[in-house]
Formats: structure tokens, sequence, C-alpha cells
């Protein structure tokens, strides 16, 4: 796909080892890799327009390419519920950047949908250097952290490989809906594997993948954060 | 098969072959000479008229027939020019045998890659060097230098082993002799300077002596190539790889969640799960599963596991081990409960397991077998017979394969003991019926056949899909 491909070009021209937020999203985006309404914004002023635009609650997110870990250096405001608190939150994100990151360049913020909690479920891609293009599946939070309930995959994956993949991981109980909640849309996650899958195959210069969390509603599914780390070379294939 | 000239060679010269009875060479030449391999044999060595008896020739180039097979037992720096002879010669394959090369890194490195360049674009094909060989019992070629007092050579059987550690190789080699295991194809892949795994697993995958693949790798070269070689396998026989070196890789970016997460244990565990390949942890469990796999039917898709035993505590541990496995018992339909109440002892409870109580002879197994292989609820059978009661003679392995037989359905058994014991392990061993000395392992077998089963489904699932 070439507009993806101009953008990894371009950020692999500009020296940079990682894609900012917005890029990473458009790629996805791109893949039909469902992730939230957002908009990129200078000021305070444009951040109020787009979240009245988007609707609370809204989410921001400091991009700079230097800053690849957001939240460790208060990157993020998650639960904006309204346009006082957006007013408030803005100026404040940017400060305790400055703060923490002195060296960091900051090239705007990111204003976007605040999705509800559900299941929360991670997706990843890597180049291994044995195996080559490879999709990672993982139930989200603790169960990563904790207990490592992931599996993966090498691309390309089809739509049997996908769903036994996700039926590998002892949490996958989870998605069928347990304690009366709904279970997740197993298509929307069969597509968002193979969607990884062929991204990953596609783009050689895509070295690691992170959609962590990608959260898991009964009818659709949402990427909320999305990582994608550059190889200078083709390594890997 | 390019491959085919080191399998069923029907000429072959040993380069090395000394007049010395302990030399790796003459052991090698020796091989050919005494076993019933159906080919002519040629020694080369320079210094010698004759080696056993049969002319000796200075080179390979002087050898007066076409030569199919060359195996080089001589010093690593005298190597590249023998290899320059093979290819002058018009050879098609070589054993290099010889240590000295990339394992010892610097010159050896160096060396190894001068090999590799000379084959380049050539029709010779190389396995090693650093490796012990080839052992094929259908054909007889034994390039093993091992002599057999120490090493003994398994008989021919349905298990074709692959193995890029050499010493392992003849450890397994010589414990499977002692086992009565039989091998189709024994290949010692060393420092893979052509031949590698993906070769021979597209060869073994044709082979008609193979039912069954077994690999012990630590690093696999060309992952991708590999993995449709085992898919393209596994349409036809399992593959049951043992991996070693599964401990994280630390030199991996870990710039990402994912990375920090994929280890290479994770990787290559996706990986073969994704190709079908069976994975074996231990030593135990390669030819644990590999027995199974060649020698029994895959089941149906009736999966629950009936138990038949004659000893209370193996067969609820093994119910145990069944639970914890996800697999399930079986539940015998009305038909096998009436067999069972009229022709087993009042005390013998017709439930599964199906505990025919420690007085139980061969008879009762008979009964027990019969009814419960035909019950269209079991799927798989695990017999556990304990030998130490007097009640039960050897026969018991007739009633077992009989049973296997006439049922179709795949069966293990369960027994450990003593000599007589293992006597019995061996004659089920003849029958194709593997015999496991725990409820664990035996457990962990039926559940690697139930997987390829699984396997299979899906390979036949995604062949309609496309």
């Amino acid at each position: 796909m070439k507009e993806c491909e101009d953008i990894i070009q371009k950020a692999l021209q500009e020296g940079r080892s990682s894609l900012l937020i917005q890029e990473s999203q458009q790629i996805c985006k791109l893949h039909h890799i469902p992730t939230p309404v957002s908009y990129v914004v200078q000021n305070v002023d444009e951040a109020v327009t787009k979240g009245k635009l988007i609707g609370f609650p809204v989410v921001l997110k400091i991009i700079s390419p230097q800053i690849l870990h957001k939240s460790d250096v208060g990157g993020v405001v998650l639960g904006i519920g309204g346009e006082a608190a957006l007013k408030e939150s803005y100026p404040k994100l940017v400060a305790e950047v400055r703060e923490k990151k002195p060296e960091a360049e900051v090239m705007g913020v990111l204003i976007e949908k605040m999705m509800p909690p559900s299941t929360e479920v991670i997706v990843g891609g890597i180049r291994d250097s044995q195996f080559g293009p490879s999709v990672m599946f993982g139930m989200g939070g603790i169960f990563t952290e904790v207990y490592k309930d992931v599996a993966f995959r090498v691309a390309p994956l089809d739509k049997i490989d996908a769903l036994n993949l996700i039926h590998e991981l002892r949490g996958s109980k989870i998605l069928e809906g347990i304690r009366g909640q709904p279970p997740a849309d197993m298509d929307a996650l069969v597509k968002i594997l193979l969607n990884v899958s062929s991204l990953m195959l596609q783009h050689s210069a895509v070295s690691q993948l992170d959609l962590n969390p990608v959260i898991a509603y009964h009818d659709v599914v949402c990427a909320v954060d999305t990582r994608i780390v550059l190889a200078k070379s083709d390594g890997g294939m | 098969m390019d491959l085919e000239p080191f399998f069923k060679p029907k000429t072959v010269a040993v380069v090395g072959a000394s007049r010395k009875p302990r030399k790796f060479g003459h052991v090698i030449f020796k091989n050919f000479v005494d076993t019933e391999f159906e080919g002519k044999v040629y020694p080369i060595n320079p210094e010698a008229e004759t080696v056993l008896g049969l002319k000796a020739y200075p080179s390979v180039v002087d050898v007066p027939s076409e030569l199919d097979l060359t195996v080089i037992a001589v010093p690593a720096l005298k190597v590249p020019s023998i290899v320059d002879d093979c290819i002058t010669k018009g050879v098609k394959a070589a054993v290099i045998i010889s240590g000295g090369f990339k394992e010892i890194g610097g010159e050896g490195a160096k060396l190894e890659s001068s090999i590799k360049e000379k084959i380049e674009g050539k029709n010779l094909r190389i396995v090693g060097p650093n490796c012990i060989g080839v052992y094929d019992p259908v054909n007889h070629v034994d390039t093993l230098f091992l002599p057999k007092y120490r090493l003994r050579r398994p008989k021919q059987g349905p298990i074709a082993f692959i193995s890029q550690s050499g010493a392992f190789g003849a450890a397994v080699l010589d414990w499977a002799t002692s086992q009565e295991i039989g091998i189709s194809k024994f290949i010692s892949i060393g420092n893979k300077v052509d031949v590698d795994e993906v070769d021979l697993l597209n060869y073994l995958a044709d082979d008609p002596h193979t039912k069954c693949v077994t690999l012990y790798v630590e690093g696999i070269g060309r992952g991708r190539a590999f993995l449709d070689a085992a898919k393209k396998a596994l349409k036809r026989k399992p593959v049951v790889v043992l991996k070693g070196g599964m401990t994280k890789a630390g030199a991996r970016a870990t710039m990402s969640h994912t990375g920090s997460l994929a280890g290479s244990a994770a990787i290559y565990e996706g990986a073969f799960k994704g190709a079908g390949i069976i994975a074996a942890r231990t030593v135990d469990e390669l030819f644990d599963y590999a027995r199974v796999l060649a020698y029994q039917p895959v089941p149906g898709n009736q999966k629950n596991v009936a138990i038949v035993t004659n000893g209370g505590g193996f067969g609820v541990i093994s119910a145990d081990e069944i639970s914890r496995k996800g697999l399930n018992l079986a539940e015998f339909n009305s038909n096998t409960l009436e067999r069972l109440r009229a022709n087993l002892p009042d005390y013998a409870i017709p439930h599964d397991p199906l505990d025919l109580v420690g007085d139980a002879d061969v008879e009762r197994y008979r009964i027990a077998l019969d009814a419960v292989s035909s019950d269209p609820n079991v799927g798989l059978i695990l017999v556990i017979v304990l030998l130490q009661t007097s009640f039960i003679e050897s026969d018991v392995v007739d009633a077992i394969s009989e049973a296997s037989l006439a049922s179709g359905k795949p069966m293990v058994v369960c027994t450990i003991g003593g000599d007589f014991t293992q006597m019995l392990v061996k004659m089920l061993e003849e029958d194709q019926i593997p015999a496991y000395p725990t409820p664990g392992r035996a457990v962990n077998a039926i559940n690697s056949l139930i997987q390829y089963s699984e396997v299979r489904e899906i390979i036949e699932r995604k062949s309609k899909q496309s």
C-alpha cells in the first residue's frame, strides 16, 4: 500500500525509528484496523473545537518523536469529561511533558474519543529473525503482565489460524462472555489479526507493532493505542 | 529426488578407509562391507593397496565406476580438495564426517565456507560436516563411525529421526535398539553446510518407509521454508520436533511490548503450533509421541478415552491425567454395559475407568477389550496391565494386539515393572502397540495422537476453504 509506505519512508528519511501516533493510526486505518476518532491539534482552542466535534469524554496524547512510552512522562490524559476539564488538562499535559522530558520536541497533541471500558486484549506484530513476520495475541492487562497469556503465529494467518490462536489463550473464555457479560465480537477480533498479519507482510520496514490495548466490545473492537517500530533494513524476511 | 543417493546408493566410496581398525574411516568402510549392503563399495586410501581385501584407490577420481555416495572421514584441512575431487568425478552425494569446521570458529569456519562456495551451482549434495551421517536399515547404508558393540543399530521401523547433534543421535539409536524401536532413516545433519532439516523433511514426506518424522534441532536456519516443508509433510504424516535451546533470546530488541513478550520459545511454540508440528519438550516425549504416532491409527471424530485396568490406583491416576489434559473419559453405551455385566465378575464395576480387579486374567482382558473397543462412545483405549500378579501370562500381548487390529481404534498400554514386564513391553513394541511406564506418559502420548488428528482436521478444513 503506497500511502502507508510513504509514511514509513518519510519517517525513515527523518531518521526516526518509530512512527508518530497519528502516523501509526493512519497506517492502521488504511489496513482496516479500527482506531478511535482522532485529530492532531496545536493549541487549546483547536482542542476544544475538535473535542466538541468528537464528543466527550476525550483523551489527550502528546506527539513527539522522542517519546515512545507516553504515559511514563505524563504524556496521556484520559477521561476528559467536558470543555472545562479539557481547557484545564491541555496546558497541564504540555507542561508536564516539558518538565519530565525537556529535550523532547513536541509536535502537537492528539485528541481522540475516549472509548468505554470493556474486555482488553493485546495484538502485536513482530519480525522474528528465524520465522519472519509473526502475529501475537494476548489477553490484556494483568493477563499479559503477570500470566504472560499470549501466543504467537507466523504470518500469514487465515481465519482458522486466527480463531485457533484466540482459543489457545487460557483467558479466551473471557471473550466468550462470562458473568453475564456479552461475548466479544469474534469476527472483528479475527479480522484485526488477519489485518495485522497482512500489514506485517506488506511493510518489511515495520519491525514491531503494538495494538495495546485493543478493547473488545460485543459488536466491534477498537485499537485504542497503537505503536509502530521501524527497522532500518529489511531484516527478517 | 536429489537426496536419494544418500539413502539408496549403488556405489559408495569411503575416503579415509584406513587399514587400522580403530580409525573412523575403517569402521565406516567395514559397515558397508559387513552388512547386506547390495551396492559396490570402494576404499579410498592413497597409502594402501587393499583394505579388508578390496582394492584401494588413491582418490575418488580413480574409481572405475560412477559414484553415488562418498563418505569423507579425513582431517578437516584435507576435506576441501576431496570435495573438488568429488565434483570432478561427478559424485552425487557426500557425507562429511570430519569435524573442525564452523563449530570451532576461525579457520574452521573459513574451511566450511570454502566448501559451501565449491558446491554452489554444482550437482553434489553434502550432509555434514561434523556429523555421524546416515543410517538406513532399509538399504543398509551405515556411515556411523561408532563400532556396533558400542552403538547398536536399530532394526527397520516406521520412525525417521533427524538429529542436529551426532552424539545425541548416536545415544538415541543405541537406546532405541534396546527398546526394539525401529527406525526408517537416521540422519545426523551436523553443521548443515548444504542439506538441512528442510531438505530432509521434504524428502521424508514422500518416503514410503517413514510414518512419522522426528527431529532434534537447535537452530532452524530457514524458518519459513521449514514451516512450509512441515505443513506439506503433515498432510501425509506427523512431524515431532524437540527444539533445544528454548531459552529467551537476549538480543531481541524490546522497544515494543510485543518484542519483550516474544522470547524465542514463544515464537517457536506459535510457529510449530500454527504449522501443526507436535512439539516435544523432552527426549522422553520425542519418542513417546513418535511411537504412538507411527504405530497407531489416528482417532476419528470420537475422542473419548476408555481405560481398562487391573490396578485400581493406576486407573484413577490415569483418569486424573486425562481430565488434566482436557480430554474426556468415555461413557459406555447400554450394549457395552450389558456385555460387561454378563461376562465379568460382579465386583468389576462396569464404568470408565474399567477396573478388571487384581485377579484379572487374559480372558477377562479379552472380554473387556472386545466390548469396550467396539463401543461407538469410545475413541481411544488405554490398557493398563500390571504384570506383577500371577494371573496374567504373556498372551495378554496377543489379546491387546488382536483387539487393536479388530477395532481399528488407537490403543496404548501402560505398564511398569522388572524383567518380565520389560519382555512384554518389547513384544508389544514388535506388534506396534506403544507401552509407557507411567499413566502420565501414556496419557501424554494419547494426547499427541489426538493433537495430530486435530491437525489433520484443520488441514482438511483449510483445503476445503481454499
